[in-house]
């Protein structure tokens, strides 16, 4: 097993509001190894953006508190100052956002936008750099782009700007790419594009990635290990195969069984989970997830879970009070068809 | 399917068909205001005797277009056209001048107390522009001259009034005599520009484009001028030109204090001795003058920011 | 000193949204509380409002605050109180803020020339209100040539320089009136002028909401359900209007009592003997300049120019902010 290339090691991101203090990221770890993507899986406002732009010190701010180590290649990115930092960003850890039209200068050339990330980290003439970028726009997928490289962002499609924004990117061959929910703001056909250049260019560059998403076919095809978070937590993490056939959280079981997949019976009810994600302010009592558990007990409410290993699958860790077989159980009623109602009744 | 969006490939096409259409309306605008100009000026007032209205206006229009004839001034035997343009130096000197320099106070003022939103800097800054602007030029421009000016002020260091040489006659006086007036206008636009440009910038950095900037490894100079003003900065350069209004309304107070012949004290004495045509020449073309300059700007805003072409 | 929109109004004009107030985990208060609730909290916006109220106090008691600082009336001249040579003393126990040229004690037209800013500022503003949010509706509600026509109009008037046009239309009415006798001159054509330059602004801002009200949902919804143009103006769009317009309306009073201010010191505004701030800055500018130094009649005045406008721009600032977009200066 190789050394990771990204290690977090129990990251706490608190930021002080006037509402009161935002617990976006409270005790995460995870580890990526190199050429590999790991997909960090939750719904909006379970801080799995957060612990990714705290990677590149995005979220460095005088209101905001952050502890915790994340180490990438030994170093401790938490620890570095800016000016280390800058370094490393762009260059050797790259990241790609969700809204390509926001995320784009609207007032520079495409190809300019490319430039400047090449010309920020190395030393090169213009010209370099100008063949370069339009290289790489050629390289992501933009026909004629020595043509395109003079536009302007707004001249694009949603898909090609994706693109453009990978470009910029991939400019200086970066060892990690974190794309922050890269598809969202996409077509199905142009997602469908945009997952393929991404896994083309991963392979390519022996690139590992981290992909934040809450689209599970975006998983399924891009990630090689995955972590559930939820209120900030990660609250399963294992091997796309292992949570795909055996997932162990209620929280899990409710996005699996929210999507529907080829193989979902006819008869098959689609059960979305019920109720809303918790604030990260004021967060429940005991285990974050028990106001929404069809499964809940008393105990549940006064006690946290903490991540444990799960029987027979090395790697994957849950964070739930059920017993595993219980939850074996409940998981296969589940994909038995029967509804959450049902099978915790039946207990 | 991507596709790429035809507009595109016609990007002159677009920017031409902009420029006309501009173009067009300012003719428009120029022949309403003129209209506008008759109506203040020769049907509101009840002093003039109630002639028919028709013929004076015909006449009027044809002067103004055809002849470009503005009014005529009769004791001193000039054309109001031409007593404008021997003023028209002075008031341009003042206004760019004033302009330029209020640019120069406000874009460091607005930028930095943008950037440390809520230090004292910050506060000081902004307070200080707001008192500047809640009181008139015109008092700052006496009260300037009261403590700086070379002939009355408490600590005379600087020519006061009237003491303006023109450009070609005496550069140095010229200079000189300039500069309290530059002072004082520019500061009460700076005032206004600076605000504007904090605001500005603060919606500015708070874009998603500014994140990737950062993302890139750019260094934090990098981000806050180049991507960060550079972004905010034409928005409220932008505004100074449309607002020209403004500026030349403080051009007049200012030439009224510190007694600069420029345009505005043309019009200022005009008034004083009822001087009809003079008065309402002088509007006129000023009024044309802001149409041309609002065309210019926007026709350079829209090769800048490709954005505004499709308006 | 602006003498055309200012600043805040330029950035009020430049946003036509209605501010987004996103608070997931508090419990909600309808837009109107919050917004209540964050003015009163925002301690230079209430004590404006104690001075805005002070200042009308004053103005509208002017006899009464002259008696109570026992000084002598606003047209009353002292010969006293000038020297040998006709120069006028200084602030002094009789006359705190000293006499001006022909012996008038200055403090007492400085309380009288209140009621001239405030009477110009206030009433020049809400008649600007009532007219540019008249042409804003119906341009901005039916579009189509009405609003090119109304539009038209207002982009005409906004090409004219506001000193110069006042300046123009102060000397063109100011010597028998305009208009068949309904403007007269002085105080008439000053408001006139004033409503005439400021109505345009309004007029913009209230086209630009109505018309991306016009196309929101609500409306839509209002119509399909057989709501006539009317009921649809009166219930969803006018209550959408207050908020801005309240803002823009306070934004727009300092605005005018400078133009005002900058109307009389030009003299095509409010004429002798009639106190008024701007003229007097005028007369004492006129005797700076030939070397006498009696300070306190140019100073005077324009603090008491100065602490008005200031008043009314951190009311407008405060409101701004309350209303969710951060006013220009953070507290």
């Amino acid at each position: 097993m190789s050394e990771p290339l990204l290690n977090v090691e129990n990251l706490r991101v608190v930021f002080n509001t006037d509402s009161g203090n935002v617990h976006a990221v409270d005790g995460v770890s995870y580890a990526v190894n190199p050429g590999s993507t790991l997909a960090i899986v939750g719904e909006s406002g379970s801080g799995n953006s957060v612990a990714a732009l705290t990677t590149l010190g995005l979220t460095r701010g005088e209101r905001t508190e952050v502890s915790g180590r994340i180490l990438f290649e030994g170093r401790d990115l938490l620890a570095l100052p800016d000016r280390e930092l800058r370094e490393i960003r762009g260059n050797e850890i790259a990241m790609i956002f969700e809204d390509p039209l926001s995320s784009l200068h609207p007032v520079d050339t495409v190809g300019h936008q490319v430039m400047e990330t090449i010309l920020a980290h190395r030393a090169v003439s213009k010209a370099a750099a100008r063949d370069r970028a339009i290289d790489l726009l050629e390289r992501v997928g933009i026909p004629d782009s020595h043509r395109w490289v003079e536009a302007y962002p707004h001249e694009f499609s949603a898909g090609m700007r994706q693109r453009v924004m990978i470009a910029i990117a991939l400019a200086n061959e970066p060892k990690l790419l974190i794309a922050d929910q890269p598809t969202a703001m996409l077509d199905v056909t142009a997602q469908a594009q945009i997952l393929a250049l991404l896994e083309e260019l991963q392979q390519q560059l022996r690139m590992a990635m981290i992909i934040i998403t809450h689209d599970l076919g975006v998983v399924a095809e891009m990630a090689d290990e995955v972590a559930v978070m939820y209120a900030g937590r990660i609250i399963e993490r294992g091997s796309t195969e292992q949570i795909f056939a055996a997932p162990q959280h209620p929280y899990t079981w409710g996005l699996l069984k929210s999507v529907p997949r080829l193989e979902t019976s006819r008869s098959e009810e689609l059960v979305p989970i019920p109720g809303r994600p918790p604030s990260l302010i004021d967060r429940p009592s005991g285990c974050y997830f028990h106001p929404r558990c069809p499964y809940v007990r008393d105990q549940h409410r006064r006690v946290d879970p903490r991540l444990q290993p799960v029987p027979e699958a090395p790697g994957h860790v849950v964070a739930c009070l059920l017993l595993p077989p219980e939850r074996k159980r409940l998981w296969e009623g589940l994909e038995a068809g029967r509804t959450p109602e049902e099978l915790r009744d039946s207990q | 399917m991507d596709r790429l969006t035809a507009e595109a490939e016609d990007d002159d096409l677009q920017m031409a068909s902009y420029t006309v259409r501009r173009i067009l309306r300012a003719i428009l605008l120029l022949v309403l205001v003129s209209v506008l100009t008759y109506v203040l000026f020769t049907v509101l007032p009840d002093a003039n005797p109630p002639q028919s209205v028709a013929p004076g206006f015909f006449g009027y229009m044809k002067d103004v277009f055809l002849h470009f004839n503005f009014g005529y001034n009769h004791p001193s035997h000039q054309s109001v056209l031409s007593l404008v343009l021997t003023r028209l130096p002075a008031t341009l000197s003042l206004v760019a001048g004033a302009g330029l320099l209020s640019v120069a106070l406000a874009i460091p003022v607005g930028v930095i107390a943008a950037t440390r939103r809520g230090t004292r800097v910050d506060r000081v800054a902004m307070r200080t522009a707001l008192a500047i602007i809640s009181m008139p030029v015109f008092w700052l421009g006496l009260i300037v001259l009261y403590l700086l000016a070379s002939d009355v002020g408490k600590l005379p260091i600087l020519p006061g009034a009237n003491s303006y040489a023109g450009l070609t006659a005496d550069p140095g006086q010229w200079f000189k005599s300039l500069i309290l007036p530059w002072l004082v206008l520019a500061a009460s636009q700076a005032a206004i520009y600076s605000r504007l440009l904090r605001g500005q910038m603060l919606e500015v950095m708070d874009q998603d484009y500014i994140r990737t900037a950062r993302a890139k490894g750019l260094s934090e100079q990098s981000v806050i001028w180049r991507h960060g003003a550079g972004a905010a900065v034409p928005g409220v350069v932008t505004a100074l030109g449309l607002d020209i209004g403004a500026l030349l309304g403080g051009a007049v107070l200012t030439e009224t204090v510190f007694r600069i012949h420029g345009v505005g004290l043309l019009a200022y004495h005009a008034v004083l001795r009822s001087d009809f045509p003079i008065v309402q020449g002088t509007v006129l073309l000023a009024a044309m003058f802001i149409v041309v300059v609002s065309l210019i700007v926007d026709i350079g805003n829209a090769w800048l920011d490709p954005r505004v072409r499709f308006a | 000193m602006s003498t055309g929109p200012s600043q805040i109004l330029l950035d009020a004009e430049a946003s036509g949204e209605p501010p987004v107030v996103a608070f997931a985990d508090t419990p909600a208060l309808s837009p109107d509380r919050l917004i209540w609730r964050r003015l009163r909290s925002d301690r230079v916006a209430v004590r404006s409002v104690g001075v805005i109220i002070l200042l009308l106090l004053i103005a509208i008691l002017a006899p009464l605050v002259v008696d109570i600082f026992g000084v002598t009336g606003p047209n009353v001249r002292n010969p006293s109180t000038l020297n040998s040579f006709g120069l006028p003393s200084g602030p002094s126990f009789s006359h705190p803020f000293g006499v001006d040229d022909i012996g008038r004690d200055v403090l007492a037209r400085v309380i009288y020339g209140a009621r001239i800013a405030l009477e110009v500022g206030i009433f020049g503003t809400v008649i600007a209100v009532v007219v540019g949010t008249a042409i804003g509706l119906l341009a901005g509600f039916y579009g189509g040539w009405i609003e090119t026509l109304l539009m038209g109009a207002v982009d005409v008037l906004l090409a004219f320089p506001v000193v110069l046009l006042g300046l123009g239309i102060g000397d063109a009415c100011g010597g028998g009136g305009c208009a068949g006798g309904a403007i007269g001159p002085g105080l008439g054509t000053v408001i006139f002028i004033v409503a005439l330059t400021s109505f345009p602004y309004v007029a913009r801002i209230v086209r630009r909401r109505v018309a991306s009200l016009r196309e929101r949902e609500f409306v839509l919804a209002a119509r399909s359900l057989g709501a006539s143009s009317g009921r649809i103006l009166y219930r969803e769009i006018a209550p959408n209007l207050l908020a801005p317009l309240i803002v823009y309306s306070v934004l727009l009073v300092p605005t005018n009592i400078l133009l005002e201010a900058a109307l009389s010191f030009l003299h095509v505004g409010i004429l002798p003997p009639t106190a008024d701030w701007g003229q007097m800055i005028s007369a004492a500018g006129n005797d700076i300049l030939s070397g006498n130094s009696a300070w306190w009649y140019l100073v005077f005045p324009g603090l008491a120019l100065l602490f008005t406008v200031l008043a009314f721009n951190l009311l407008g600032d405060g409101l701004l902010g309350a209303l969710g977009r951060r006013g220009q200066t953070d507290g």
